[in-house]
């Protein structure tokens, strides 16, 4: 039976809504173009992404720089063909979704955000396979459209947009002091990045300066959240290929690395401790910190020569929901996804930020196999790294002095740079996490943006999966990217 | 003791007469069930039960926390209960998240296709009042008014041991040694 599958592809939501097409700014003239752009009277910001500059990328590196949308108050007509795609192009992965969420807030109505164009098959034996919103195991919200032929995948769709929280829209009015709670709620289990980043924006904005020994926990705090959400990642995968005793293992361990938080910060997840301008407090020091992560070390090291030795688990893994060389070229995922596609880029070496400029950072950890194996090492690279990092700067010793900036909240309105935006970036569990704060025009609420790792890597995934897996390949290629979709729909 | 059981089956057979003669026992699909059927859901639960989970809008921290129940820390197979990927086969609803309303319809027709009798948790602050999420201008409205709501964990995210008490609360059983007789500690 020869079947040819037709696949033709839906024109994404930019073309659709009329929107004009992204500009990009390099990161040299970035606060002053956008402040320049921002101060016509009908111009709107739509949506900002940022494209990584790679130093490490293989290939060589490629022009650098934000893409940025804008809204000029002129109505569009929708484009009807596909705009011509040169490689040396920005990544659009985060615009496009940005651009329909911002529609959707615009409008009262739903605009689905998709962060790939809805593939449609034909061909004879070629069936649609809907999975969720409600799916099967304990998992996030979201449509997967898979098109199959027998047990093949030949292409999937996601559909976000079941569970917007308007977050961010909510973020700006609220303000550096209250905005940080909602911040810590945008990914779960990430909610020590995400009130880092946040932080970080507005203290940029206000022009505060941090102590050493807030950087100092802060930065213990997110190498803890990394190691959580890694062994809660692998945990997933070993139970996604079958093995449910190696999974007890790992949950065991992250749940040891939740108590350990619980005790030292007071939150299984150490939310409520981060401040713009600081920490809230030094965290407690609890006496079996270091032989707690000393014992986390050797029993991971023990379950994962296991889990390598295991042919069952690696038989699924290897060559199992690879991106193309080509789409991680193009589409630059951030994180354990695009380390495991060989592009290198970590926050904390290329742009190192709090204590990570002074004292460095965990070992980069690069795999260019690009597939569920690829992301599994980094991983477990990632964990070791942390460990043994976090070990070594808790033996140096803390910092001493004030764990906040003191005295009041400056205002931003009497800064002479509050026309800008200010960001700052975060390595996230996931990968790269960046806020932007826009104090906004004199009157004007603050504005705040975020760009989530998993915005960016969900667009990976279909192309991973529509090439060369079958079925049951698919719960173990979504266990491996591991990706949040409340930083989606957020 | 059998044998007298089955003579009692001689005089009034257990098989329906269904298709013959009315039954009230039995219901063909797409009728609604009875109000003296759903009035036995207000009893306690003793059965194993089968928990469904849907998140309508959560942040994925209860989730990372569901999943540590049937982790060895917790482990709720013990008390007899089970994940089940299908609402259908599910005794308990396990809710996440504020409601948003794209979820809203999802939800309700999630709820429906449970079996009778069943019985809702609610997860989270975000789940019930007073959270910022819950006055979010996407939540569509209070939980309650969608779906009924047995229980109510707190917590942002609950933690585990507060989700088991949630779900013994909500299936009207005593916690396991808490009437002082030892339990599956």
């Amino acid at each position: 039976m020869s079947v040819e599958p037709t696949v033709m592809a839906r024109a994404a939501a930019v073309q659709e809504t009329g929107v004009p097409d992204p500009e990009m700014v390099t990161a040299a003239d970035f606060g002053p173009a956008l402040a320049a752009r921002l101060a016509e009277p009908q111009t709107r910001l739509l949506a900002l992404s940022w494209v990584p500059d790679l130093p490490t990328a293989p290939g060589g590196a490629e022009s650098a720089g934000f893409v940025v949308a804008f809204y000029d108050g002129v109505e569009r007509p929708a484009a009807t063909a596909a705009p011509a795609r040169s490689p040396s192009r920005p990544s659009r992965a985060g615009v496009v979704a940005a651009l329909a969420d911002e529609r959707r807030l615009e409008r009262e109505g739903l605009v689905w955000a998709e962060t790939a164009p809805e593939p449609v098959v034909l061909g004879r034996g070629v069936f649609t396979f809907p999975l969720g919103p409600v799916r099967g195991d304990v998992a996030e919200s979201v449509g997967w459209r898979l098109e199959v032929m027998g047990d093949e995948v030949l292409a999937l769709g996601l559909r976000f947009g079941y569970k917007c929280r308007r977050l961010q829209e909510q973020m700006g009015p609220a303000g550096p002091v209250a905005g940080v709670a909602l911040a810590e709620r945008v990914t779960g289990t990430s909610p020590v990045a995400h009130a880092l980043a946040f932080a970080g924006a507005w203290e940029a904005a206000l022009e505060m300066e941090v102590p050493p020994a807030a950087l100092h926990w802060r930065a213990v705090m997110a190498e803890l959240e990394r190691l959580q959400s890694h062994l809660g990642d692998l945990a997933g995968l070993a139970n996604a290929t079958g093995l449910p005793a190696a999974a007890a293992e790992l949950f065991v361990l992250k749940e040891q690395v939740l108590r350990l938080c619980l005790r030292r910060t007071g939150h299984r997840y150490q939310r409520g401790l981060v401040v713009v301008g600081g920490i809230r407090r030094e965290p407690e020091s609890v006496p079996d910190l270091d032989p707690g992560l000393r014992e986390i070390r050797e029993r991971f090291m023990r379950n994962i020569a296991q889990l390598g030795r295991s042919t069952s688990f690696l038989d699924r893994l290897h060559g199992a929901g690879r991106v193309p060389p080509a789409v991680a070229a193009t589409l630059r995922p951030v994180g354990p996804t695009g380390r495991a596609c060989g592009w290198g880029y970590d926050v904390r070496h290329d742009h190192p930020y709090g204590l990570h400029a002074s004292t460095g950072a965990p070992a980069r950890a690069v795999v260019d196999k690009g597939d569920a194996w690829g992301r599994y090492r980094v991983r477990v690279l990632e964990v070791l790294a942390s460990i043994g990092w976090l070990r070594e700067r808790l033996a140096a010793g803390t910092p001493g002095g004030p764990t906040a900036a003191v005295g009041p909240m400056p205002s931003w309105a009497d800064r002479p740079s509050g026309a800008d935006i200010r960001m700052a970036r975060v390595e996230a569990p996931r990968g790269e996490l960046i806020y932007f704060v826009w104090p906004g025009r004199s009157g004007a609420r603050p504005w705040v943006r975020v760009r989530t790792a998993s915005a960016v890597n969900w667009a990976v995934v279909p192309p991973a999966v529509g090439e060369g897996n079958v079925l049951q390949d698919v719960p173990i290629i979504d266990a491996s990217f591991s990706l949040s979709v409340s930083a989606v729909d957020r | 003791m059998f044998f007298l059981g089955w003579m009692r089956g001689l005089r009034a057979p257990f098989t329906t007469r269904f298709p013959w003669r009315a039954d009230p026992a039995v219901l063909p699909a797409g009728t609604p069930a009875p109000e003296s059927l759903r009035a036995v859901a207000k009893g306690p639960l003793t059965r194993s039960l089968a928990i469904r989970h849907i998140d309508v809008g959560s942040c994925g921290g209860p989730e990372s926390e569901i999943q540590l129940l049937t982790a060895p820390p917790y482990d709720i197979s013990r008390f007899g209960f089970t994940f089940t990927p299908s609402p259908r086969h599910a005794d308990l609803l396990l809710v996440t998240g504020s409601l948003s309303p794209e979820m809203e319809p999802v939800l309700r027709e999630t709820y429906e296709a449970m079996p009778s009798p069943k019985r809702v948790v609610a997860l989270g602050a975000c789940g019930s009042a007073d959270c910022p999420l819950a006055r979010a201008p996407a939540a569509v409205d209070r939980l309650e008014r969608v779906i009924p709501v047995d229980v109510f964990v707190p917590g942002c995210p609950p933690p585990p041991a507060a989700i088991i008490a949630g779900l013994f609360a909500a299936v009207g059983r005593p916690m396991p040694g808490a009437r002082g007789e030892g339990g599956a500690a």
